[in-house]
């Protein structure tokens, strides 16, 4: 074997690329699932490969399973087809993680529709309403489990999913619904394609609902009015051309516009409106050094909180009627080349570049940003016909900027810092007197931010041995980086708070929110150990893994991260807060037959803090130990089954989770615990949800569906935001 | 799926024998060219890059003096008969082994039952001739006498011999090409 190695090694060196000519394709995975019998993917290594033969952990919905959900949004899907922890705080608003670390805005899982982010870099979140995708045109969701930076880049750091559309020149998707439900809803989807021959095809799809949150007393949680209309707007268009023989031209536009209440790291919610625009451009060439890919896209994000203040005593420059408005863009550029030496080895390397600003909030004189060049390889080597290795590496270097007013020193209370709504407030006599007497200092010059440029290595390595024709044993290594989120470049916020003086007292002080150019990078190291089996018997499939997983220097994305007082003066912002681990395993079962299908997944995970954050509830615990070792549930348990008899459709969709603590929701203590409000830990109870579906097919073009969600009670309670309560949907949908 | 008629009753105990058997470890080989093959050589044809569309005319060798080849040209016969794989509408054409020189079709699928001797024969034939010879036997494939072996029998898996490929003027899609089993 070693002797192999060296071989191989020396071939690289001497043997050169073998030219490759033929016709551009981009993948057609419609045609390659049919051919194989199971999905096939890129995103494991960037190489095609069957979902059976990738070196990594990964699950794959199909556009079938797809088309059997009950849940009508993609973290919906998540919940009822994979072993993912899904926080469902309210309509449009979820979170979703992989083995645990679930928070508001979680950043470690980044979101694909096409190798294009829509994660969205300001908080490091995910806003999953506004991906501008209708389900009936997704070929497949792709989720990695675990880290695959070397791949995707920063932020693919416990996990990747990345959504794959039907493709504009090869699928065909003409389709229509309309879905009413409980709670108000209100929804519409239409898809069309139209073929120039077989050189161009369009894809253009919109959809969008009304409705209601889902939880009844959402009101009574929080003295902030939240908003009672959700909503979600979307349209997308994909073309995609054949130019040449050995060129294929893509072509993507996305808009998307909805409201929800979204919760706020500190677990408090607002009300947001978020608009997304998007242009991307691609390209595919079969050259004589192999498949060349290309992408640029363009991401523009803008968000709208209503920053209605809940919190009595507390000023800042917001105010009742006020708004927190972000505005991001991304600009990415993307080249691969991907080749194959012989017939057991293959190569990728590919170069981009990022660049990633918004301005700062809630101020806006602030710019905030920063620049990335990365460069990657992978190399894949059949070393035998039962033995595949492969090995990705990746480089990133980032380099912050940050531009506008920033003086490293007492920050005036000018209009050049204005507090456009202080004096309407009650207490602004007694804002003015402390800003006056105990001006804030903004610690840090633009030069502190843009001297902290960011280096990172990310690695996956993974050995795969089909030791029979049945069983494949994988044992892989993933090395992923989550950098800070831009809002921790672009902090800039003067506040009037209480804060605690010790034996119950508090007085008011003023607060800065800022940002911190001394934050580290997240480290995300995962270690696995998995193994499946494949059985003709209707396409059954076990499989079994082991997982441990190591986070270094967990940061500012999280809640509770805070400095010290110094003097009368409290510095906000983020901090490296320490390491945690987890260790747990994972059981799964899937198959079907021509009627029958039917699928569980079950994860058992133990967390382990080594924090060195030091908050104390008023009973003197110690609130963050329970932030990551109690918020994943051990015992995670999803399964499904459905049955076709005739042109009914049957299926069934089970969860449950055993219970995990979350910080308790208290208005009075707006950042639980940030500015010395009663903190304690919210236990979200053991609970199990079921979804189900019932489809009747009318005629090959036309169907009727009921969709139940949580019918089981009333209501579940699924986070600490209130009980989510029972949902049904009926859908009419046609073809044409 | 829609189409299925399966009772309820008759199904379950199906499933649940399956599942044991899923947990055991089963595989059975099979000794005919079974639907599946037909269809999975028929996609492989999606793959070329100088990809078929419309009517395919699909070459059946076999050797008349053995019975195993025979009857094994007889199902693929019927099978190809009945299967549309895409734009691809096929159209079988046996052929026996001492014709092969009217071979002349852009798919030729090998018949179980044929000799080493006449592999040979065969692999001379479409030399240069731009068919792709298709088996289910995998030997085929790894003895360069076939361009590509598909076996169905457990995983789907793909054997393509580089060397016949090109000898015959074969070239299929890079995609397609990371995805199989290169000889």
């Amino acid at each position: 074997m070693f002797k192999n190695y060296l071989l191989a090694t020396a071939g690289f060196l001497t043997i050169g690329t073998l030219a490759l000519t033929a016709d551009a394709q981009s993948v057609d995975y419609g045609s390659l699932e049919q051919m194989f019998g199971e999905p096939v993917t890129t995103s494991a290594t960037g190489k095609p490969q069957r979902v059976s033969d990738v070196p990594m952990a990964m699950t794959i919905i199909t556009a079938e399973q797809i088309k059997r959900t009950a849940a009508v949004d993609i973290p919906g899907i998540l919940q009822e087809y994979t072993d993912l922890d899904v926080l469902d705080f309210t309509r449009g608003d979820s979170d979703v993680s992989v083995r645990g670390y679930d928070t508001t805005m979680e950043p470690r899982l980044l979101v694909l529709v096409n190798g294009r982010q829509v994660y969205v870099d300001y908080f490091g979140l995910t806003n999953w309403d506004a991906i501008p995708v209708e389900l009936a045109e997704i070929r497949q969701i792709e989720v990695v489990k675990g880290p695959n930076t070397a791949l995707f880049g920063f932020n693919a750091a416990a996990g990747v999913v990345n959504i794959i559309t039907m493709s504009p020149l090869y699928d065909t998707v003409n389709e229509a619904s309309v879905r009413i439900g409980s709670q108000g809803y209100k929804e519409v989807s239409a898809v069309g394609t139209a073929h120039l021959g077989d050189k161009l095809g369009v894809r253009l799809s919109a959809g969008g609902y009304n409705a209601n949150p889902f939880n009844d007393n959402l009101t009574n949680l929080l003295t902030a009015p939240l908003t009672q209309d959700p909503f979600r707007r979307a349209v997308n268009l994909d073309v995609l051309g054949q130019v040449t023989e050995d060129i294929q031209v893509g072509f993507e536009a996305s808009h998307s516009l909805v409201a929800q209440n979204q919760w706020m790291l500190a677990y408090f919610a607002r009300p947001n409106q978020l608009r997304s625009d998007s242009l991307k451009a691609s390209f595919s060439a079969d050259t004589g050094l192999g498949m060349i890919d290309g992408q640029v896209y363009k991401n523009i994000v803008t968000t709208s909180y209503d920053m209605v203040d809940a919190v009595p005593g507390v000023v800042s420059d917001l105010a009742v009627g006020d708004k927190l408005s972000t505005r991001e863009s991304v600009t990415s550029a993307k080249l691969q080349d991907l080749f194959k030496i012989g017939a057991d080895h293959t190569i990728r390397v590919a170069g981009e570049y990022r660049y990633n600003t918004m301005n700062s909030v809630p101020i806006e004189d602030v710019q905030a940003g920063y620049t990335v060049y990365s460069g990657s390889a992978m190399w894949d080597w059949t070393a035998t016909p039962q033995i595949d290795l492969n090995n990705a590496v990746r480089f990133d270097h980032l380099e912050p900027e940050r531009s506008g007013p920033s003086v490293n020193g007492p920050i005036p209370i000018t209009n050049n810092i204005p507090f456009p709504t202080l004096n309407a407030l009650t207490n602004a006599g007694l804002a003015n007197a402390l800003l006056t007497t105990n001006p804030v200092t903004w610690p840090y010059t633009n030069a502190d931010f843009n001297n902290h440029a960011i280096d990172e290595v990310s690695v996956n390595s993974g050995l795969v041995f089909k030791a029979t024709n049945l069983d494949t044993i994988r044992l892989s290594y993933g090395r992923g980086i989550q950098v800070p989120p831009l809002v921790d470049y672009a902090w800039y916020e003067p506040l009037i708070r209480p804060v605690p003086l010790g034996g119950g007292a508090t007085a008011s002080v003023p607060v800065l929110l800022n940002g911190n150019p001394t934050l580290t990078p997240t480290i995300v190291s995962n270690y696995e150990l998995g193994y499946t089996r494949d059985a003709q018997p209707l396409s059954s499939k076990l499989s079994a893994s082991v997982f441990y997983d190591t986070y270094k220097s967990l940061s500012s994305a999280d809640p509770f991260a805070y400095r010290a007082v110094t003097g009368n003066q409290t510095l906000l912002e983020g901090q490296n807060i320490g390491d945690s681990s987890s260790v747990g395993f994972e059981l799964g079962v899937d198959g079907h037959s021509d009627s029958w299908r039917w699928g569980a997944s079950y994860r058992f995970e133990s967390i382990y803090d080594n924090l060195n954050f030091t908050q104390y509830d008023q009973n003197g615990n110690l609130t963050f130990d329970m932030f990551y070792k109690g918020a994943a549930p051990h015992n995670l348990l999803t399964m499904h089954g459905g049955y076709t008899y005739r042109d009914w459709d049957f299926d069934l969709f089970g969860r449950y989770s055993s219970p995990f603590s979350l910080p308790n929701p208290n208005p009075q203590a707006e950042g639980y615990g940030l500015f010395g409000g009663t903190f304690s830990k919210y236990t979200v109870p053991a609970y199990v949800t079921l979804d189900a579906r019932i489809a009747y097919n009318v005629t090959d073009w036309a169907w009727v569906a009921i969709n139940l969600v949580n019918f089981q009670s009333n209501s579940t309670q699924f986070t600490n935001a209130p009980p989510v309560e029972r949902q049904g949907y009926l859908t009419v949908g046609v073809k044409f | 799926m829609k189409n299925c008629r399966m009772g309820i009753m008759g199904t379950a105990p199906r499933i649940i024998v399956a599942m044991l058997l899923t947990l055991a470890g089963s595989g059975t080989v099979r000794a005919e060219t079974t639907a599946k093959d037909v269809q999975l050589m028929l996609e492989a044809e999606s793959f070329l890059t100088s990809k078929p569309t419309g009517s395919l005319s699909v070459a059946v060798l076999f050797n008349p003096a053995v019975p195993e080849s025979v009857k094994d040209a007889e199902v693929i016969r019927s099978l190809l008969a009945t299967i549309k794989a895409g734009p691809i509408s096929p159209v079988a054409k046996p052929i026996e082994l001492s014709q092969l020189a009217t071979l002349d079709g852009p798919a030729a699928i090998v018949t179980r039952g044929i000799s080493a001797g006449e592999f040979d024969a065969i692999s001379a034939a479409v030399k240069a001739r731009k068919v792709l010879t298709l088996s289910t036997d995998p030997a085929c494939a790894r003895a360069g006498k076939c361009v590509m072996s598909i076996v169905s029998d457990l995983k789907v898996a793909v054997l393509y011999n580089v060397a016949a490929g090109q000898s015959s003027g074969i070239e299929i899609i890079p995609t397609f090409r990371m995805l199989i089993t290169e000889l």
